[in-house]
Formats: structure tokens, C-alpha cells, sequence
């Protein structure tokens, strides 16, 4: 019964994760393993997904232009899908052309690091994964109660006024057909275009396995 | 177990602090576009995928600019190229680079059109409309649309045909202005009521006249601002018409009156100035989920144009889409127009193009006689071709899917919605008080619209019942 419920939470919390995040079809809530460890008064996690920068993601990081990780990490009760704790992360890569080397900016609650690197497997690993992230004080966890941690992560998502910008000049891409005449041309733009306009590049959400902290 | 082992295992190699720290400050390279570079294009002309980027060579960039992904999409969005990539190469020298844009051309010839139905009156018609979109490879579109019904079996009624062929540009010399031209060949045969009860569509009780309009329009469109648009076009036709000689209406209490066909019998010339204004803000042009949409439309017909018929025909539309619970959406749709003076009946606001239930014209030609159902016994079933026209409907829609290969989106939706039409002299000429005189019919339409890489489809009872006698 206690696992029914059990079940049942994490359902609700997988439903609520969904929820929060703009809902894809071709996305499902995956599965990794983190490390949770104390280290003074906080819980820090260890995850990496690396498998979220697939080969057009890697080709693209030498492109010149800037790749962009979001991550919202969440800590959920276990038994009640309580949201415990929320945090966030934005990563941003920019391959040097004339140095040829990436340019790392990592921006974290209380904290903004940049670094160089020149090694792209290295970089990979710093936009698809946290190492030792402080994500909730322990004095938030009670002794024996287990929770789980959820990731939403966006590879280059899109400013609202962009993905607006952009819907407007599809609105009427050739300029010639109002739209009292009917939807077929603008249909016709959509229908190309509408495949790949989202509100990120790439989405990736998993949860890890549930934990528990000791007396 | 083992899992969980290998990932304290890999999370206790890892060292992130191995990497450089850079100095602190703004790390975003800035870099001059040097040239523009597009590969992939073997018909797309390069200028027609310039026109659409928003940055240009000379310009310092950051490389987080919003205007590199704007222009992906402008490029993607002018429906030519299946793909678009952005990608930035060293220039000559340090802090130059080449932009370079690499596209993957795809088919850009589509279907716009497909009219197919049957009728008590003309028991099959049909036709197509295809479009190229990319003529060329100079971003020119080009549509050709026809229609042909079979031999009415209305009195006088002989085959009818349409064809309309059209092509438009975004823009000319840089200006940042659309045109476009289209070219109509039309020879109809529409029906008028000569007997029977207002309800019936018996074709026995119509009789047809014969017409045939040759002519073309000429436009151009620009935007007034960020969501507003106006479009201007001059159209002219050369209308022919004959006119069965002393047509009479005889109504069931056996009483006559000559029938108004609303055209001048021989030749004739239509002339005409058109203006549009619109506003949208809909999310999405084929699947909207938020936004509105307000179109007003003026047509100027005079002697000044040239014109044989002296009228001013005004019509607007509203439609207003929001959000509710569970993801579903609601509309609210509104139309309205009136003619003022004499316009052509083909001018006039049409029942089928007002009522889902009744089958509306195509390519302009109607082969129905089929009257609105007069739900509310308001005699809206003898209105056909008339001055004023309203509609009032709300919509709720389902979203099913976004996002398919083949599909890229579908939504159920249920329309309801009030339908008037009527003209100035069955308004004056009443025996009841006004609010009574206005003839009401009600108008509902259900089904699936699919957004799809071959067209639109709306699979709904209104496009079946329109399409089938009954």
C-alpha cells in the first residue's frame, strides 16, 4: 500500500515536472543516476547527461556562435511529490575563432565563473552535467525521508521576443496574401517552418534514483 | 547497483576545476562580418536568401546577437530550404569573419486548392490549385488555380468553368513592398429562384443566367507597423452577361414579380480600387492558440474607375483566440459587411460563404441552389446574393498534436455561431418591426484542421454537408 502511494507520488511529481516544462511529444522523463553528498551545511549532487549533446549539438559548438545550457534542478519528497527545493543553472559556450579555444561562462545562484578550454569532449561534460552543486541546505531535509531530484535542461532556448519576432514574419513571409484570402501560402510557410521553431533547440528532463539522509 | 557504483566512480574523476579561468568581464567575441557566404543553394537565387537576413557585411557583431537567429528563421521561413545553418568562419584577418549560411533546398511546389462536391444542381465538379512557390529560384510565387462543374441541371445552365493564375514577389528593387497580379478567366452559370417555396432547391424551380468574367487585379502590400498591414489593388474585369428576357419570379401564392439578377445584361466593365488594413497578433497563422486578428476591407467601384457598376463595399472581421483550462482554446469570430449602391451579384455577400451548411463558392463560381435551412423561420432561406451580411460565432478548440513529421499540428473544434443576410430593400419593404424583419439562421460546423506538409485539411461536417446534396 505504503509502495502504491510511493508510486503514486512520484507519478504526480513526474506529472508536475511535465507540467512545468513547455510538453513535447517526442520527450519522455529519463533516468540517471546522481551522487548526493554533504559537504557542510548543504547537499550537493553530481549528474551528468552527456548524452543530451548529440553529433549535430557537438557539430554545432564550433560554429562560432554561442551554445546556451539551461538547467532547473528540482528536489522533490519522494512519498508526497512535495517540491523541496528548485535551483538554476545557465551555461554558455562561444568557440574563440582566432584563439581557438572555448570561452566558458557558468552562472550559478551567488556565483558567475568563466573559464577557457580548449578540449570540446571537456566542454560537453560542463554543459551536460552539475559537479557537487549545492542544491538544498540539509537543515530542508528530514532525517529518513527519501526524495529524488528532477533536471529540465534547454539548449539554446529562445528569447519570447525572438520566438515573437519570428512568428510575426511568418505570419506573412511573402508579404502578398492577407489573410481574409484565406491561410493557404501562410500555411505553406508554416508548414516548413513550424517543425523547427521551438522555444529551444534541445530539451532533455530526467530524474535521478531516490535518496535518504542519515541520522 | 552497478550503476549507481559507476556514477560515484566517474563523478570522483572528474576534476572541473582543470579548466583555465578566464579574467573576469564580458567573454562574448564581437566579431565584423566580413562577407556572406551561402552554399547549398542550386536554384534559390543568392540575393532572394540575402534579402531575408538581418545582418549585413560591415556590421560588428556580438556572437550571442539575436539578429543571426532571426535571420535563420527569415531564410527558413520563406519556405524554400528544408534546412538552415549558421555557422562563422575566420576572415582575413583577426576579429573578421565570414558568415557563411549553408541551406538545404527542398520541393516547392505545393497544393493550395482542391475543390471537389456534389450538388442537386450540378451533380459533380472539381478542380485543383497548385502553386511554386520559389519560380525560378528568384522567391517569385506562382499559383495556378482551376475549377469545372458538369452541366447544371438548371434550366439555361451550361458548363461551368474557372481559372486563375497568380503570381506575387515580396519584393521588387529592395523596396520593401509585395505585389502581385492575378488573372481570372470565369464562365459561370448561377441560378436564380423562379418558383417554389423559398425552402426548396429543387433545380426545376431555377432558372440560370449566363456570364463570364475576363479580367486581372494588381496589388502590393506593406506594413503600417509591427503587426499591421495594408494592402492596396486595383482589379478589372470585362464582364459579359445574357439575361433571359422577361424572367419572372412566380411565387407560391401564384403571384409574379421580374427577377433582380444583379448584372447588366450584355458587356460591361467592373473597375475597382481595394484597400485592406489588418492586425495580427494570433500566435500561429494556421493553428492559433492566443492572439486576434481584425481585417476591414473597402472596395471602391465607380464611372471615375471606368466602371460600369457604382457601389462601395465595406466588410470586417474579428477573431479573438485565448487560452483556457486543460490547454483547450476559445474564439470568439466576427464578421460584417455591407454594399452600398450596385454592385454585380457576384460582389455580394454569398450564403454559402456565410453559412458552414450551405456550399460556398469556388474560385467564384456556385453550383448549388441549396438555401440556408431558416432554423429560426426568419425566410433567411430566400436570401442568397445580398447587400448586408453578418456573423457571429465562437469556436472551441481541442489542440490534438503538435510537432509531427508528416502532420505538424491537428486540432478538434466545434463552431457555432448566428448568421444574418439581407438587403436594404427586404429591410424597408417589412411588415413586421425591425428586430423581427432581420432574417437569422444558425450556422455549426465540427471537425479536425490539420496543419500537414501537403496543405491544410478541415475534415468537418460542414465541408462534407457542403459537399453533398441533401
Amino acid at each position: 500500500m505504503a509502495a502504491s502511494r510511493s508510486r503514486a507520488a512520484i507519478f504526480a511529481a513526474s506529472l508536475a515536472l511535465l507540467a512545468t516544462c513547455p510538453a513535447r511529444a517526442d520527450e519522455d522523463v529519463g533516468f540517471k543516476h546522481g551522487v548526493f553528498q554533504e559537504q557542510g551545511n548543504w547537499l550537493n549532487v553530481t549528474v551528468g547527461f552527456r548524452e543530451m549533446f548529440d553529433s549535430a549539438l557537438r557539430g554545432r559548438l564550433r560554429n562560432g556562435f554561442a551554445t546556451t545550457v539551461v538547467m532547473r534542478i528540482y528536489l522533490y519528497r519522494r512519498d508526497s511529490g512535495e517540491l523541496v527545493a528548485f535551483s538554476a543553472r545557465n551555461l554558455r559556450a562561444v568557440y574563440d575563432l582566432w584563439d581557438e579555444q572555448y570561452l566558458l561562462r557558468i552562472d550559478e545562484p551567488g556565483k558567475t565563473r568563466s573559464l577557457r578550454e580548449r578540449s570540446e569532449k571537456r566542454v560537453v561534460d560542463l554543459l551536460s552535467s552539475t559537479w557537487r552543486f549545492p542544491l538544498v541546505r540539509l537543515d530542508r531535509l528530514k532525517v529518513g525521508v527519501q526524495y529524488f531530484v528532477a533536471v529540465y535542461a534547454e539548449v539554446n532556448p529562445m528569447s519570447e521576443e525572438l520566438l515573437e519576432e519570428v512568428r510575426r514574419w511568418l505570419r506573412n513571409p511573402t508579404g502578398d496574401r492577407r489573410t481574409s484570402e484565406g491561410n493557404i501560402f501562410g500555411s505553406f510557410v508554416s508548414i516548413f517552418v513550424n517543425n523547427k521553431i521551438r522555444s529551444a533547440e534541445k530539451t532533455f528532463r530526467f530524474r535521478t534514483q531516490p535518496f535518504y539522509r542519515r541520522p | 547497483m552497478l550503476r549507481g557504483l559507476a556514477a560515484i566512480l566517474l563523478a570522483a574523476l572528474w576534476s572541473f576545476p582543470a579548466s583555465a579561468p578566464a579574467a573576469d568581464g564580458d567573454q562574448t567575441p564581437s566579431y565584423v562580418i566580413e562577407s556572406i557566404q551561402i552554399r547549398g543553394n542550386t536554384k534559390t537565387r543568392g540575393y532572394v536568401i540575402r534579402r531575408a537576413l538581418r545582418v549585413a557585411v560591415g556590421e560588428r557583431l556580438s556572437v550571442d546577437d539575436p539578429r543571426f537567429e532571426l535571420s535563420r528563421f527569415r531564410v527558413l521561413s520563406l519556405g524554400f530550404f528544408s534546412d538552415v545553418r549558421l555557422k562563422l568562419e575566420k576572415g582575413t584577418s583577426r576579429g573578421k569573419v565570414i558568415l557563411v549560411i549553408e541551406v538545404t533546398e527542398r520541393g516547392t511546389i505545393i497544393l493550395t486548392d482542391i475543390f471537389i462536391g456534389s450538388s442537386e444542381a450540378t451533380k459533380i465538379w472539381g478542380g485543383l490549385g497548385v502553386a511554386e512557390n520559389n519560380f525560378l529560384g528568384r522567391g517569385i510565387s506562382v499559383e495556378g488555380a482551376f475549377v469545372l462543374g458538369a452541366d447544371p441541371e438548371v434550366e439555361r445552365g451550361a458548363v461551368q468553368q474557372s481559372y486563375r493564375l497568380r503570381a506575387s514577389k515580396r519584393q521588387i528593387g529592395g523596396l520593401p513592398i509585395s505585389f502581385s497580379g492575378t488573372v481570372l478567366f470565369l464562365d459561370g452559370s448561377d441560378f436564380f429562384r423562379r418558383s417554389g417555396s423559398e425552402h426548396s432547391y429543387d433545380p426545376g424551380d431555377f432558372v440560370s443566367i449566363r456570364y463570364r468574367r475576363i479580367g486581372g487585379a494588381l496589388g502590393a502590400g506593406f506594413d503600417l507597423a509591427r503587426y499591421t498591414r495594408m494592402y492596396v489593388d486595383y482589379r478589372g474585369e470585362a464582364v459579359s452577361a445574357s439575361i433571359p428576357a422577361g424572367a419572372v419570379r412566380i411565387n407560391p401564392d401564384g403571384s409574379g414579380q421580374p427577377i433582380n439578377f444583379g448584372i447588366t445584361d450584355g458587356g460591361s466593365i467592373l473597375s475597382l480600387l481595394s484597400m485592406t488594413v489588418e492586425r495580427d497578433t494570433r500566435s500561429d497563422p494556421v493553428l492559433p492558440q492566443r492572439g486576434s486578428l481584425i481585417s476591414v476591407t473597402g472596395d471602391f467601384s465607380s464611372s471615375l474607375l471606368g466602371s460600369t457598376y457604382d457601389y462601395f463595399k465595406l466588410s470586417a472581421r474579428y477573431q479573438i483566440f485565448f487560452p483556457v483550462r486543460w490547454g483547450h482554446i476559445v474564439s470568439v469570430q466576427l464578421f460584417g459587411g455591407v454594399v452600398f449602391g450596385q454592385a454585380p451579384f457576384f460582389e455580394r455577400f454569398f450564403i454559402g460563404d456565410l453559412n458552414d451548411l450551405v456550399p460556398d463558392r469556388a474560385l467564384g463560381l456556385n453550383f448549388s441552389t441549396l438555401p440556408s435551412r431558416d432554423i429560426f423561420g426568419t425566410s433567411i432561406d430566400s436570401m442568397r446574393y445580398e447587400e448586408i451580411a453578418m456573423r457571429i460565432s465562437g469556436e472551441y478548440i481541442i489542440p490534438w498534436f503538435r510537432g509531427g513529421r508528416f502532420a505538424y499540428g491537428g486540432d478538434f473544434f466545434v463552431n457555432v455561431g448566428l448568421i444574418s443576410l439581407t438587403s436594404r430593400t427586404a429591410l424597408r419593404l417589412r411588415d413586421r418591426p425591425l428586430s423581427q424583419s432581420i432574417p437569422v439562421d444558425l450556422t455549426l460546423d465540427a471537425g479536425l484542421r490539420l496543419d500537414t506538409r501537403i496543405g491544410i485539411f478541415k475534415l468537418s461536417i460542414g465541408n462534407l454537408l457542403g459537399r453533398l446534396p441533401f
